[in-house]
């Protein structure tokens, strides 16, 4: 896939994204898993 | 309003509604991909380039959606001190600073080829910058106060503040000269983006706000967690102590 002059700058801010929103919804998740635990072991 | 304040509704509610928000996010975002990447046109001026706006422009209005959530439950836990708006918003702030860091280092990316810069002093760059230290200001007030009621108090008070910055993001290309652009799409007014650059750009809108509700959610279960945990182990301490 080539976007012709540019296409360090597409790929790099195409890559901010997916690495930011990776790392942000990661990070969540295992904060989330510790709400699952919490409710099994209040069952 | 009041009613969806309790945390064990809150909840029950999340824990419906999280399926389907993650599904809505795979969707749009896939299909935001393929069309801002494979099926929308280069424009006539900047060419590839403007594939950069699928994923700059939404930010930027996440950026700015996320600020009005964290001042609208700032305000609720000021007024009517709601259980949830604190967590809500505390929660809501890291969310909005990645979307605003997003903005700036794409605006960044995409400028370098367009303006021949990465970054200028303008109303527009600017304002946004300063939205993003409010995040990061927002962040810092609840970690660097112990008691969390005062943290609280104090974090929705300059969360409050800073919404003074959203009009100015938002009028600073028709206040000042900016070298940034004026909006293309405009609720009142005819737009001037073609429509099949429209397509991808409401997929990655719609995408981001799927993205956004989601990681909330997960975040605030995190919260809402904690808090119990906390509360129970107090519990259990006083008991022990009696």
């Amino acid at each position: 896939m080539s976007f012709g002059p540019h296409n360090g700058f597409i790929y790099l801010s195409y890559g901010t994204v997916l690495v930011s929103l990776s790392a942000l919804a990661l990070s969540s998740w295992l904060k989330a898993r510790r709400f699952y635990k919490h409710n099994d072991n209040t069952r | 309003m009041h009613s969806f304040a309790n945390p064990a509704r809150f909840l029950r509610l999340a824990s419906h509604f999280l399926p389907w928000l993650m599904l809505g996010f795979i969707l749009c975002f896939a299909s935001g991909l393929y069309f801002a990447l494979f099926h929308s046109p280069p424009d006539y001026l900047q060419g590839e380039m403007v594939r950069v706006m699928y994923v700059h422009v939404p930010a930027a209005i996440m950026a700015e959606a996320g600020y009005m959530f964290l001042a609208v439950a700032s305000f609720a836990s000021i007024i009517w001190k709601h259980p949830l708006a604190d967590v809500a918003a505390r929660c809501a702030a890291p969310i909005g600073a990645v979307f605003t860091l997003i903005c700036l280092i794409t605006g960044s990316l995409w400028g370098r080829p367009t303006w021949g810069t990465y970054w200028v002093w303008d109303a527009r760059l600017t304002s946004v910058l300063v939205l993003f230290f409010l995040y990061l200001g927002y962040i810092a007030l609840w970690s660097a106060i112990e008691d969390e009621a005062r943290a609280a108090k104090a974090a929705s008070i300059l969360a409050l503040f800073g919404v003074v910055n959203i009009p100015i993001i938002k009028f600073s290309v028709e206040w000042w000269h900016t070298l940034h652009q004026p909006a293309s799409i405009k609720l009142v007014g005819k737009t001037t983006i073609d429509p099949a650059m429209q397509l991808p750009l409401l997929l990655m809108t719609l995408a981001y706000g799927f993205y956004f509700a989601v990681v909330l959610i997960w975040r605030m279960q995190a919260s809402i967690a904690e808090q119990r945990l906390e509360a129970r182990t107090r519990a259990q301490l006083r008991e022990v102590t009696a």
